[in-house]
């Protein structure tokens, strides 16, 4: 098993070179508490940032990371995730680099629903460029680019993830490690792009600048701490609510003689509507207490997942690519006897791969001068091996089911393999080596990864027309143990190496005892 | 077993007694007329024939300009012969006219004594009015004696033939591009048992229209035998073709193949984050076409997600592509600069059009080559390769995917309009053809430096995320060898100096520079990129004709070959002609110190044979006199 992973494997041996007081040691230091606890191995966690103060972050940890240029951190860390999905990919960013010169990268991966966890450390200000305004500044700053105060309307970071309809979408605070925890183990355990806003005090250029929200002494006032299920309640002594008054929400006292919790609204981030997050976005200081926590989560099909599964359905459907047909195209000709012999052909699609072709052509050409026993059985179709031993072996499991209901699956029904069905069609076969070594190896977690993450792609699908002798070429050029066929049913079914091997013993003894007859 | 589904031997059309050496064909009518399609079709004909060949597609820049009109004049150029096909034909031989628009903007390329085949059928005084004509150039084409005229009604040919056939006359009046498609391959003496199978292929579960357009081909090709002329008219020599297997490729398919070759031999899956532009977005297309491949293609937001896409591949152990034309490597250039920095695998390919800015999107040139070579900021050595011709795209781009590969180096191949729409025939390598492209992966337990280098290539090595034990930090700023951030100053001068010196050091991959014509003597004409037909028939003619000219052709851009500086110093002169204002030029001048003539063309359209010769000659007139 994956050994124990504490704090300080996450942390780099180089000296930090924030202000002190900076509130990015807090953000720092709750990703290198929480990152152990993911149960991840720590050579798959990559953290990927663009430019500026929080963009430093990744060299500060002891994981894989790239500090990438300003604003491209999402283009470069869906290239990461494209490349290999196990990968926990991380992108540190700020209210400059990810609003501003970032701002369509931030859309976009969002939009895509790449598996990332964006944590937007939003200080208001340029920070390494020491004090211009930036994009999510107030109206009015007043800063050395903007000595008449800046005219710009600020974005609202949380309005513009949900406006690229994000999956989820969460605000915490960099003087609150807790609910930050909180927030980051959430962000990490939801598939989908995880946008999170950290409200982080610029210690330096922007110092207080969430003072009136986040302060010691107006939080309570100030911020309403998201909890799912419950109404939103706020208030040093919690006699305060937020009621939907028609389209508008409106704060109301709570009490004896006021209204009751049940007239409020109930934080419901599981909601597949996002008006609802869309609104909580909207609260704002100063008139509405802002709103932390989890505003939306909801479930949507990652992009690399479901690009890799049109590349396993397409090598599915076409085979594995064969480099010299592709070279060929679908038209060509040959050329014979210097120019005066030209033949036009055109390309047929292949059923098997290149090489166990090749095979093929060898053992058919066996089959036809050798007459013995053992060579008469490769020529039995698969047919027959399918009714005989497999009729009923076959079970499925579904490309999106996660592996904790599938292994189960193994010892109910005594297989060792399970045929992997996307929209009632074979994609793989997962076989319990496949748990047994990724699991272990890549210590995934069952209950998040899919059988589709894990199976072996299918490529090569024979038909039950096929012979013993196809069978084996595929086995043996393939170094695989179960043959996927597509019956003429159109159903599917599976052939194993094993049941190959016992009716080759069969066809020996009958053999034999033909020849003790004769 | 074959591969091999359904074969057919095509003969190989008469050969004439006085036969031609080449002939440059091309079809031209309205975006809707098919001229395309049966370009495709006689460029096919042609190399059944036995026929080298190569093509040219000219669409109209909209996508749908008004019918009859001079904007929506579509036309398809097929140059085909024995030899000296190596480009698109300075002139068109035979110019294939299928309304009054066609006719008037290609009329112009039209060879003297050239054929002109046209359907008068269109010639309507709405169409007339539509292409500018007051009245049918027609009776004033034909008295001038300049060309050889074919006019024909082809649109009241194919209703004829169709008579009694269950279509809409303006259905009929389609099947006209196989009606003239016919007649021209008659006046070739090419056989239409291609495209009569291509039709039925096509259209096989539309019998009806199959046997309209077959009949069409056919009603066609029939024709020719009532015009009083000699079947067939034009006679075209067939070449002494190496045996193999052939196909047709255009530049950009074979790049997009060259990619895929490259990712099968270093066992890289392809990433190819791109963003649409024109006239680059065929790679991404056809990359697309490949998945089974295990190709990802992602169509980027923009040209710099397109680069960070393939970077961050790269970083995780794919092959990242991205593919661009020249306003779209302008935004790529930080994304270059980190790859430099960050030293990973990738190859960037610029489809070069004329610039600057929006340009001519649709036409070429060779401007870029500044921009690759030096367009970043700071010292940023990438390595630049060329493309010489359509099917030499495949090459480059695998050679491409090698250098980034074993280097760990971002690699910018440049290809152009020209040779990345243009197609020839090609023939086909095996797989094994290929080399491996391997490199010493990191072992469990190795200690690793992120920036220690290979001796030799001076390549960097590659610790995956995903793989324990190997956790390290990259990114933009500057590094010492163990991978912290470094502000030394020598630190930094080493580090720049490395860069360098590992770029440099793939001058040893570089096979020794091949000189065409003569060795030695006055007159070395340097080129690279699309210019390689024309500039190589020029060198081949004049070198035929007793001077002494040789021609290099450079593939690598940057670093430039070793052994390039003393083939230069072994000529009296050094021509460099370019589509662009004598960039290539200019790197040669620095780099030795030599006096580089420039030829500039900045036209849109590839070379003239003709006037590269023309220049030729001029300087080795200038250069015997003054000798």
């Amino acid at each position: 098993m994956a050994t124990v992973l504490t704090r300080k494997d996450f942390v780099a041996p180089v000296s930090i070179r924030w202000c002190p007081g900076c509130g990015d040691f807090a953000i720092l230091n709750t990703l290198q508490n929480i990152l152990p606890t993911l149960g991840i191995p720590k050579e798959n966690i990559v953290i990927v940032s663009g430019i500026g103060c929080s963009s430093r972050l990744p060299y500060y940890m002891d994981t894989y990371g790239f500090h990438t240029i300003h604003g491209r951190a999402p283009a470069v860390a869906t290239g990461i995730k494209i490349a290999n999905p196990r990968l926990s990919v991380w992108v540190i960013t700020g209210d400059g680099d990810g609003l501003s010169i970032g701002g369509n990268h931030l859309i976009h991966a969002i939009r895509r629903n790449m598996d990332l966890n964006i944590l937007l450390f939003n200080n208001r200000i340029y920070g390494l460029t020491k004090g211009q305004y930036s994009p999510t500044s107030a109206r009015g700053k007043i800063t050395k680019t903007s000595p008449e105060g800046s005219l710009d309307n600020p974005v609202n970071p949380c309005c513009l993830a949900l406006a690229a309809e994000a999956t989820f979408v969460a605000r915490t605070i960099d003087t609150q490690p807790k609910h930050m925890a909180e927030v980051f183990t959430a962000a990490a355990r939801h598939r989908g792009t995880s946008f999170v806003e950290i409200f982080q005090n610029c210690v330096t250029f922007n110092n207080k600048a969430w003072e009136p929200i986040s302060g010691r002494d107006v939080r309570d006032e100030q911020l309403l701490f998201l909890a799912q299920g419950k109404p939103l309640v706020f208030g040093k002594a919690r006699n305060k609510g937020i009621r939907l008054n028609g389209l508008a929400p409106e704060i109301v006292p709570l009490g004896e003689s006021a209204t009751s919790e049940k007239d409020l609204l109930v934080h419901d981030a599981f909601q597949a509507n996002p008006a609802y997050a869309y609104l909580m976005s909207q609260l704002s200081y100063p008139d509405f207490p802002s709103p932390v926590g989890v505003l939306r989560n909801i479930e949507r099909p990652t992009y690399e997942r479901e690009l890799r599964r049109q590349v396993a359905r397409v090598a599915q459907e076409r085979g594995r690519g064969d480099l010299e047909r592709a070279l060929r195209g679908h038209e060509y000709w040959t050329v014979e006897r210097m120019g005066r012999e030209i033949t036009a052909a055109a390309t047929a699609r292949p059923k098997l791969g290149y090489e166990s072709r090749i095979m093929d052509e060898q053992i058919r050409d066996l089959i036809q001068i050798v007459r013995d026993p053992l060579t008469a059985a490769l020529r039995t179709k698969l047919k027959d091996i399918y009714e005989k031993y497999a009729h009923k072996r076959a079970k499925r499991v579904e490309a999106n089911e996660p592996l904790s209901s599938a292994i189960p699956r193994f010892k109910v029904f005594n297989v060792s393999y399970l045929m992997v069905m996307d929209k009632g069609k074979l994609i793989g076969i997962l076989t319990e080596r496949d748990v047994v070594i990724k699991l272990t190896l890549h210590a995934v977690d069952p209950n998040t990864t899919l059988a589709g993450d894990l199976m072996s792609p299918e490529l090569d699908l024979l038909s039950e027309n096929h012979t013993v002798g196809d069978a084996i070429n595929v086995l043996s050029a393939s170094g695989k143990r179960y043959i996927p066929l597509l019956l003429e049913s159109g159903k599917y079914g599976v052939v194993t190496t094993k049941q190959i091997l016992w009716f080759i013993h069969e066809s020996m003894v009958e053999a034999r005892q033909l020849e003790k007859i004769r | 077993m074959s591969t091999v589904d359904t074969q057919k031997r095509y003969g190989t059309g008469s050969r004439g007694s006085d036969s031609i050496q080449s002939s440059a064909v091309r079809f031209s009518g309205d975006s809707g007329d098919g001229m395309q399609v049966v370009g495709e079709m006689f460029a096919t004909c042609a190399a059944l024939s036995g026929a080298y060949l190569h093509t040219f597609p000219d669409y109209p820049a909209e996508i749908r300009a008004p019918a009859g009109t001079l904007p929506g004049v579509s036309a398809f150029q097929i140059h085909f012969g024995s030899q000296d096909v190596e480009t698109q034909g300075d002139w068109v031989d035979t110019l294939v006219a299928m309304n009054p628009a066609a006719l008037r903007v290609n009329i112009d390329e039209v060879a003297e004594g050239g054929l002109l085949l046209v359907n008068t059928g269109a010639f309507t005084e709405d169409n007339l009015s539509r292409a500018d004509y007051t009245d049918s150039p027609l009776d004033a084409l034909s008295a001038s004696g300049r060309y050889h005229t074919v006019f024909v009604n082809i649109n009241q040919r194919v209703l004829d033939a169709l008579k009694g056939m269950d279509f809409p006359t303006s259905d009929k009046i389609r099947c006209k591009n196989f009606f003239a498609l016919g007649l021209t391959c008659r006046l070739y003496g090419l056989s239409i048992d291609y495209p009569r199978d291509w039709i039925s292929n096509k259209w096989g579960n539309k019998p009806a229209l199959a046997l309209a357009n077959e009949t069409a081909l056919e009603a066609g090709y029939t024709h020719a035998e009532k015009l009083e002329v000699r079947l067939p008219l034009l006679c075209v020599d067939r070449a002494l073709l190496p045996d193999g297997i052939y196909r047709k490729i255009s530049g950009n398919e074979a790049m997009a193949l060259g990619l895929i070759a490259g990712s099968e031999k270093s066992w890289r899956e392809i990433v190819c984050g791109s963003y649409p532009i024109t006239p680059a977005t065929p790679i991404l297309e056809e990359l697309a076409q490949h998945k089974h491949f295990m190709v990802k293609t992602v169509q980027a937001e923009d040209e710099i997600s397109a680069i960070g896409i393939a970077i961050g591949a790269s970083y995780a152990g794919h092959l990242g592509v991205t593919s661009t034309s020249g306003p779209g490597l302008c935004l790529k250039s930080e994304g270059l600069g980190l790859a430099v920095m960050t030293e990973l695998p990738l190859v960037v390919i610029d489809v070069m059009r004329a610039g600057p800015s929006t340009g001519l999107p649709t036409k070429t040139e060779q401007a870029d080559l500044f921009m690759a070579l030096f367009g970043r900021h700071g010292e940023s050595p990438v390595p630049v390769l060329a493309a010489r011709s359509p099917s030499d795209c495949f090459r480059t781009a695998f050679e491409a995917v090698q250098v980034a590969v074993m280097c760990r180096t971002p690699v910018i191949v440049l290809s152009d309009a020209s040779i990345g729409n243009g197609s020839e025939q090609w023939r086909v390598p095996t797989p094994d053809d290929l080399p491996e492209i391997e490199i010493d992966p990191m072992k469990r337990g190795e200690s690793y430096k992120p920036y220690e280098r290979d001796p030799v290539t001076g390549a960097r090595r590659l610790g995956l995320p995903g793989r324990p034990g190997f956790e390290h930090r990259i990114g933009g700023l500057e590094k010492d060898e163990k991978g912290q951030i470094s502000q030394d100053p020598a630190n930094h001068e080493h580090m720049v100096e490395m860069r360098a010196r590992k770029v440099q050091a793939i001058t040893r991959f570089i096979p020794p520079t091949e000189v065409a014509g003569a060795r030695e003597g006055d007159l070395l004409v340097v080129g690279w990129g699309g210019s390689y037909g024309a500039i190589s028939l020029a060198v081949k003619h004049l070198h035929r004709d007793g001077y002494s000219v040789g021609h290099v052709h450079l593939r690598y851009l940057h670093p430039l070959p070793s052994d390039l500086g003393q083939i230069i110093t072994c000529f009296k002169n050094v021509l460099v002609p370019e589509l662009n204002q004598g960039q290539l030029a200019m790197v040669l001048r620095a780099a030795y110190l030599r006096d580089v003539q420039t030829f500039s063309r900045m036209q849109g359209r590839p070379f003239r044979i003709s006037e590269i010769r023309d220049r030729m000659e001029t300087l080795l007139k200038q250069s015997s006199r003054g000798g």
